[in-house]
């Protein structure tokens, strides 16, 4: 991903609409942990408690672009690139960012049945072993690329093949013949 | 299940370590206090990945234990209940995390996916009520997985059939009973398979005798042809025979088939109008639909198709194996050999052929729907040029297409030539063999003419055998759908003795009214007010706020959960329903209206209205103008494919049917929410006229329009919060006034 350097970056608030966006400068903000929840400080003087971090492209750029809500939703602003962070925020945005999203990632399918429309999967994956249901693929698979495509159980729970072409033929048969 | 009935083992060993074990005389009735009070709530997620963990409440204290390789479980969290401040279940993505604040920390508890998000939030509430001093609810969670009693298979959306369970045998009696009023012509059909299926094994013998008798002949020089004749003349009458019970045999089905589909299809629609508005809510209408649709469709084909093939199939599999093997056993054993391959053949291509076919059905219906959407947005596509991409895009499904459908064709490239090589195979072993029987004087010449005759007869039962599971399973599968319709209760029943208040004056009380439509979440709670007749109540709230239900709950769609709504001093539950109904009228937000005239759907509620009534009502309605304006004045036709009519005017005939309907209690449900000022004049009119001596409950978001009621109901997560009219409620200056103001707002910027 290449960042944009011709898009100024704007700190002063009060300098902006609020239609305009604010890209937040790494370099001037600092995230810390009180009483158990975020705060988020900004040229060291503006802050918010209860800051939380969401994925602007969280399937297809989750490492860049990382806005802030406040405790009530309202939009902060946007940091384009948060590995210039120091080094405690981006371990605490790590964290954040762990919590808010749980979507294992599949690296190996054990195994795979499929009986009268239902498909019991056997998983592995970034976040351990599982058993999922999925009930009428064809509704519950969603396409990402010609390779990745995400998965959603009978519960709700979402998981990521990121290339089906390294999967065994049976689960890769089973995904393909419901695409 | 997240919410544990009993204690896991590490769990009470490490309860039991931060005890001292209570003394026997105590220990029953603590427990049972303790099975009373407690909280065991199992999580899937532990330290980032999958795994479990449990909140436990128990003696005032709140602990979270996490698992400790097989030993006792390791304590994170120990709190006092007295410590906590607030307790919430926070939804994030993937995943949900239950917090609790105490003075001066926010702690994250425990870690969950969405498989146990329902039980969560509701542990979430219970603690929060711990918190606040309250009693815990008996409140449980419908399960998004539920598994198949007997198998452990997951069940289908919406249904408690579990497809590898199906009693097959009862189902299939079930459908039979269908038949039972058909006694004539069904076994009729039976007797008429029967025949057709012995005339079918003449033809191929006949050829075999008359081979037989011109073989003699030459033989003999004779030139007699009588006995040709008579064999011709047999053969002759069996396939007249043949077309006659073909004949019978159609008309036979065709009537029965339809005949009995029509019963179903009459039986599940009265079943559906019967059951409750809560069926509806837990099912989409297109799956209700298609039980009377796709089902009955499946049935149909069973009925008309499936029994009598399968029938007359194995009479021919019965049929022509009893004459070859008494003509010749050994050649028929041998014959029997192709036979297998035949049906392993089959076993293997039919599911393999199935699955790419579904794969062509279903990218070509990707295909339409990009279609569908490309040409419905084609201003979009022409207005920023995108035509080329939309070209592109539209180029790769075909591909898609393509490729998907050579591959299924490409299957029977495979399929038929082995069958052909198969089949023929037959044909080897009958020439070999038959020849050397022939020709060593076993067997006549016309007999392995007969055997040539019966051997693709023989085949064919092997070659269509293996779709027999496949479709029988399908129809089984309808059946069974079909019958779960028929065998659902209502919910919502009519009394046993229904009680008739001395006199309908239209009262309404609301006794401590509490409801719940899953049973979790509580949509209204503790609701008490007494209406007097002709009252105008209006109903305000955000969405969401309980209003609709009230009203769900006013017309018994719905029973209440707790409490009571009396109508003139009688429980609803108890009362007439058929003559609360007729006393009831209710115009909804989004007018419905039915396929047929203006006139039918002014009249629907009252069928025998005389015109004039329908004309008095429109022009109450402030609709007498514009119908007249129409050329086919109230013989216009509306609904589907009759005359459009915005939304104004729908709504105005929905309420010249509330006020023909002439009701003692009246709905108003958001009844001028999608029209312009102008409009909305003209159905506040109509509505000031219709309200005029009954009881009215009215909700509307442009609380302008509630000015006349008499008193105002102000509703805020399923409670009442005020109660009184516009000035008194402007007096207090809670939320009713606070509402009123924001929208004074908004007017003024609008006037701007």
């Amino acid at each position: 991903m290449t960042l944009d350097p011709d898009i100024p970056i704007k700190t002063a608030p009060e300098a902006r609409s609020p239609f305009d966006l604010l890209w937040l400068d790494p370099s001037v903000m600092t995230l810390r942990r009180i009483a158990g929840l975020t705060r988020l400080t900004l040229d060291g003087d503006r802050s918010w408690l209860r800051a939380t971090p969401a994925r602007a492209f969280p399937i297809s750029d989750p490492d860049h672009y990382i806005g802030f809500l406040d405790g009530l939703g309202n939009d902060i602003g946007i940091v384009r690139d948060p590995s210039e962070l120091d080094e405690t925020s981006r371990q605490i945005l790590a964290e954040d960012l762990e919590v808010r999203y749980f979507v294992p990632v599949v690296q190996r399918v054990v195994s795979v049945k499929l009986e009268f429309g239902t498909v019991y999967w056997k998983l592995e994956t970034s976040r351990g072993p599982r058993d999922i249901v999925v009930r009428n693929m064809r509704d519950n698979l969603q396409e990402l690329s010609a390779i990745r495509v995400l998965i959603t159980d009978i519960e709700g729970n979402r998981y990521d093949f990121p290339d089906i072409n390294t999967l065994d033929p049976e689960s890769l048969g089973v995904i393909l013949r419901h695409q | 299940m997240p919410l544990l009935q009993s204690t896991p083992d590490p769990v009470a060993a490490a309860l039991a370590a931060r005890k001292p074990a209570p003394s026997k005389a105590h220990e029953s009735g603590i427990d049972a206090e303790h099975a009373r009070r407690s909280i065991i709530f199992e999580t899937d997620i532990s330290g980032g990945v999958f795994g479990k963990e449990w909140l436990v409440v128990e003696n005032g204290h709140l602990y979270v234990f996490i698992p400790n390789g097989g030993g006792p479980a390791e304590t994170r969290h120990a709190l006092p209940i007295s410590e906590i401040r607030a307790a919430r279940a926070e939804m994030h993505i993937g995943n949900g995390s239950i917090e609790v604040d105490t003075a001066d920390l926010t702690i994250p508890l425990v870690r969950f996916t969405y498989a146990s998000a329902a039980e969560a939030t509701l542990v979430a509430r219970w603690i929060q009520a711990l918190v606040a001093g309250d009693d815990i609810r008996d409140e449980t969670v419908e399960p998004r997985k539920r598994l198949c009693a007997r198998c452990g298979r997951v069940l289908p959306e919406g249904s408690d059939i579990c497809r590898a369970c199906i009693d097959a045998r009862a189902v299939m009696l079930r459908l039979f009973r269908y038949l039972a009023p058909h006694k004539v012509p069904a076994s009729l059909s039976v007797v008429v398979i029967i025949v057709s299926a012995v005339l079918e094994l003449v033809p191929p013998w006949i050829g075999g005798r008359i081979v037989d008798a011109v073989v003699k002949s030459v033989r003999s020089a004779s030139t007699d042809m009588s006995q040709i004749y008579y064999y011709v003349g047999i053969f002759a009458a069996s396939r007249l025979g043949m077309s006659g019970a073909m004949y019978a045999q159609r008309r036979l089905n065709a009537y029965l088939g339809a005949r009995v589909l029509m019963d179903i299809r009459v039986s599940i629609f009265e079943r559906l109008s019967v059951l409750s508005c809560s069926y509806y809510d837990k099912r989409n209408t297109a799956s209700v639909m298609s039980r009377i649709t796709n089902d009955a469709d499946h049935l149909w084909d069973f009925l008309t198709d499936g029994i009598p093939w399968f029938m007359s199939t194995l009479l021919a599999i019965i049929g022509t194996s009893t004459v070859l093997f008494s003509m010749n056993a050994p050649l028929a054993a041998l014959l029997l050999a192709p036979g297998v391959f035949v049906f392993l053949l089959n076993r293997w291509f039919q599911p393999r052929a199935k699955r790419r076919w579904q794969q062509v059905w279903h990218r070509i219906s990707k295909m339409y729907a990009a279609l569908g959407t490309t040409l419905t947005g084609i201003r979009v596509v022409k207005a920023f040029a995108q035509e080329e991409r939309e070209r592109e895009r539209f180029r790769e499904r075909n591909v898609n297409v393509f490729r998907a459908s050579y591959e299924a064709n490409a299957l029977w490239a495979t399929y038929w030539p082995i069958l052909g090589f198969i089949m023929a195979s037959g044909y080897l072993i009958l020439w070999s063999y038959g020849g050397y029987l022939v020709i060593h004087r076993v067997m006549t010449v016309g007999a392995l003419t007969a055997f040539g005759g019966y051997l693709m007869r023989f085949y064919t039962p092997f070659q269509e055998f293996s779709r027999v599971i496949d479709w029988s399973t399908r129809s089984l599968t309808a059946a069974e759908r079909v019958f779960e319709v028929l065998d659902t209760e209502p919910e919502v029943r009519g009394a046993p003795e229904p009680v008739t208040p001395t006199v309908w004056r239209g009262a309404v009380e609301f006794d401590k009214v509490g409801f719940s439509y899953d049973g979790a979440t509580r949509v209204l709670d503790d609701f008490s007010l007494s209406v007097r007749p002709g009252e105008m109540i209006g109903l305000v709230g955000h969405s969401g706020a309980g209003k609709t239900t009230l009203i769900n709950i006013l017309c018994r769609f719905y029973d209440v959960s707790d409490g009571a709504i009396r109508i003139d001093g009688v429980d609803l539950r108890d009362l007439d329903m058929e003559g609360f109904r007729h006393r009831l009228g209710i115009v909804p937000q989004e007018p419905f209206l039915f396929p047929g005239t203006i006139r039918d759907n002014i009249a629907y509620a009252n069928p025998g209205a005389s015109v004039e009534a329908v004309m008095e009502a429109a022009k109450a309605a402030n609709c007498h103008e514009f119908v007249l304006k129409f050329p086919d004045g109230y013989d216009t036709q509306v609904g589907e494919r009759g005359q459009r009519l915005s939304g104004g005017e729908r709504q105005r005939i929905s309420i010249a049917r509330a006020i023909l309907h002439d009701p003692l209690i009246l709905i108003l449900d958001e009844a001028t929410a999608s029209v312009d000022t102008q409009t909305e004049q003209l159905i506040q009119e109509a509505i000031q006229r219709l309200i005029a001596n009954r009881t009215t409950f009215a909700i509307a978001h442009r609380l302008s329009t509630l000015r006349n009621a008499d008193r105002l109901v102000v509703m805020e997560h399923g409670k009442m919060v005020e109660l009184g009219s516009h000035d008194e409620l402007m007096e207090i200056d809670g939320v009713y006034a606070g509402l009123v103001k924001i929208q004074t707002e908004v007017n003024k910027l609008r006037a701007v």
